[in-house]
C-alpha cells in the first residue's frame, strides 16, 4: 500500500486524480497503474483500468492477484476487478462520490461476488491526497451550465 | 415512398418509485371542526401548537376535518386531544376524532396523485418530463423512434461483425446528427473490451485524445475536437444489449445523455440487476430507454 500511495502522489504532481493502484501476486508486484484520464481524454481511464491493461499486455491476467488501491474503486472498476477474479481487493479510504464497495453502490452484492474486500488500509494518507486534489477544481471540466430537470 | 413502421416497444427505464401505482400509506388522527366559521383560526393555531413537519405533503384540511398528527404519536385519539388541551389549544372547537389512512409522501406521478387524493387532499407538482417518460413509447413519436432505430441499426451491424460476443454500440451526437463512434464487442482480445467501453475510447480519440486501446476495425469521427466537445456530453449511446455494471458506470463517468438498448442482459445494470442511472449519490445522471429494435437484437 505504501507503493500505491507513492503512485498516487506522483499522479497528483502531474495534475491527475491522486489514486494509486498496484497488483501483487504472492510477494511480487506485477503491475502498477495511474489515472490517465486527461492524456487519453477517456474518463474511464482510472488507475485500476490502466493496471489491468498493463497486466494483460504482459501476457498475464489479473486472476489471483491482490489488487491494492489507495481509494475505494468506483462501481466501474469494482465490477471490472471482481469480474476478472482478483484474489482480494484491498483499499485505503472510502470514495463517497463513486465508491463501488458500498459507499455509493455495492457491486459485490449486485454480482453475488464472494471475493474478499479489505478496506481502511492507511486511509488517512490516501484521503489527504484526495483532499489536496479536490481543493482545486478540475481544470478539464467545462463551466457548468444551468441544469434542467430530467426524469431519471 | 413507403412509410417506415416502427417495430420498437420503446419504454423508459425509470426509478422504481415512479412506477408505483399507489404510494405507501400511514395512519393519522383527524378531528371534525365544530364551527365552520372558526376553521381558519383553528388551522393557524394547530400549525403553531402541533406542527406536522413530516406530513407537509398533505393539506391540513379535508372538508370539515382537520389533520392532527400521525397516529403513532398517541395511543388513542382522545390522548391526542388531551395533549392539545395541555398545550393550551381550545379543544371545544374540535368534535369527534378518527383514524385516517393517508399517503406517506408527496406523489411523484399523476397516477399516484389520483390515488392519493382519494384518501386525503395532497400536494402535487406535476413533472411533465416524468409524465412523458411514463406514457406510451416513452412519449416519443413514430418519427423520433424511426430515427433512433436508424442509429440502432449501426450498433446491430457492429454486433454482427464483432469478434467477441455479438453485441454492439454506437455513440451519436443528436444535435449534429453525426455518428461519433461505433464498436463491436472485443472480449476475444481483451476481457474488458465490451462494445460500450471500446466506443467510449473511440469518442476520446475523435476528440484528439490518445485513447487507451488499439482497435482498428471500428469507426470514429475524425476532427470532432471542437472546444465544446467534452467526453460524451450531449451524446446518445445505442446498445444492442443492456450494459453491465462496469459499462453503465463508465457512461456516468463519460457524461452520456441518453442510453438506448435493445434487450436486457442477465448482468445488466440499467434495469436488470439494478438501475444504476437512478442512484441519487452519483454526480451525473442519464436517461435510459429499452426495447429499441429488440427483435433484431434478440436474433444476434
Amino acid at each position: 500500500m505504501e507503493r500505491a500511495l507513492e503512485l498516487a502522489e506522483r499522479a497528483l504532481a502531474k495534475g491527475e486524480v491522486p489514486v494509486g493502484c498496484i497488483f501483487v501476486r504472492g510477494s511480487c508486484a506485477i503491475a502498477t497503474g495511474a489515472n490517465d484520464v486527461n492524456r487519453t481524454k477517456n474518463a474511464t481511464r482510472h488507475a485500476e483500468m490502466d493496471c489491468v491493461d498493463k497486466v494483460l499486455k504482459s501476457g498475464d491476467s489479473a486472476r489471483d492477484c491482490n489488487a491494492h488501491l489507495t481509494v475505494e474503486p468506483c462501481a466501474m472498476c469494482a465490477a471490472a476487478l471482481l469480474n476478472l477474479k482478483v484474489e482480494r481487493l484491498i483499499y485505503g479510504c472510502p470514495n463517497d462520490r463513486f465508491g463501488g464497495c458500498g459507499s455509493v453502490v455495492d457491486v459485490a452484492a449486485l454480482l453475488g461476488s464472494q471475493i474478499p474486500i479489505i478496506s481502511a488500509v492507511l486511509p488517512d494518507r490516501a484521503m489527504a491526497l484526495l483532499k489536496q486534489f479536490y481543493a482545486g477544481t478540475n481544470p478539464n471540466a467545462p463551466l457548468s451550465k444551468v441544469k434542467t430537470k430530467k426524469p431519471k | 415512398m413507403k412509410k417506415h413502421i416502427s417495430s420498437s416497444n420503446l419504454e423508459a427505464v425509470l426509478e422504481d418509485i415512479l412506477l408505483v401505482d399507489s404510494l405507501p400509506s400511514v395512519e393519522v388522527y383527524a378531528a371534525t371542526v365544530t364551527h365552520k366559521k372558526r376553521l381558519s383560526e383553528v388551522i393557524l393555531r394547530l400549525n403553531t401548537v402541533m406542527p406536522v413537519p413530516d406530513l407537509q405533503h398533505l393539506k391540513r384540511i379535508n372538508g370539515l376535518r382537520i389533520l392532527l398528527c400521525k397516529a403513532c404519536s398517541f395511543r388513542t385519539g382522545e390522548d391526542a386531544i388531551a395533549d392539545l388541551a395541555a398545550r393550551g389549544f381550545d379543544v371545544t372547537s374540535l368534535g369527534s376524532v378518527e383514524k385516517v389512512s393517508v399517503v406517506d409522501r408527496l406523489p411523484t406521478t399523476r397516477r399516484q396523485f389520483e390515488a392519493a387524493k382519494n384518501l386525503w387532499p395532497v400536494n402535487f407538482h406535476e413533472d411533465k418530463l416524468v409524465e412523458k417518460a411514463l406514457s406510451y413509447r416513452a412519449g416519443f413519436c413514430e418519427e423520433e423512434v424511426g430515427g433512433f432505430e436508424k442509429w440502432m441499426e449501426m450498433a446491430l451491424e457492429a454486433a454482427r461483425r464483432s469478434t467477441g460476443y455479438k453485441m454492439g454500440c454506437a455513440i451519436v451526437d443528436p444535435k449534429s446528427g453525426k455518428v461519433i463512434s461505433v464498436a463491436g464487442d472485443r472480449r476475444g482480445q481483451h476481457p474488458l473490451q465490451h462494445s460500450p467501453m471500446v466506443a467510449m475510447d473511440l469518442v476520446a480519440k475523435s476528440q484528439g485524445g490518445s485513447g487507451a486501446w488499439e482497435t482498428d476495425q471500428d469507426y470514429y469521427l475524425t476532427g470532432n475536437d471542437s472546444p465544446d466537445a467534452y467526453l460524451c456530453t450531449g451524446y446518445d449511446a445505442y446498445l444492442t444489449h443492456e450494459p453491465c455494471v462496469m459499462c453503465s458506470m463508465a457512461f456516468v463517468h463519460s457524461r452520456i445523455k441518453r442510453v438506448f438498448y435493445g434487450v436486457g442482459s442477465p448482468d445488466g445494470a440499467l434495469g436488470t440487476l439494478t438501475k444504476l442511472h437512478t442512484t441519487p449519490a452519483l454526480n451525473h445522471h442519464y436517461e435510459v430507454y429499452r426495447g429499441l429494435l429488440s427483435d433484431e437484437c434478440l436474433k444476434l
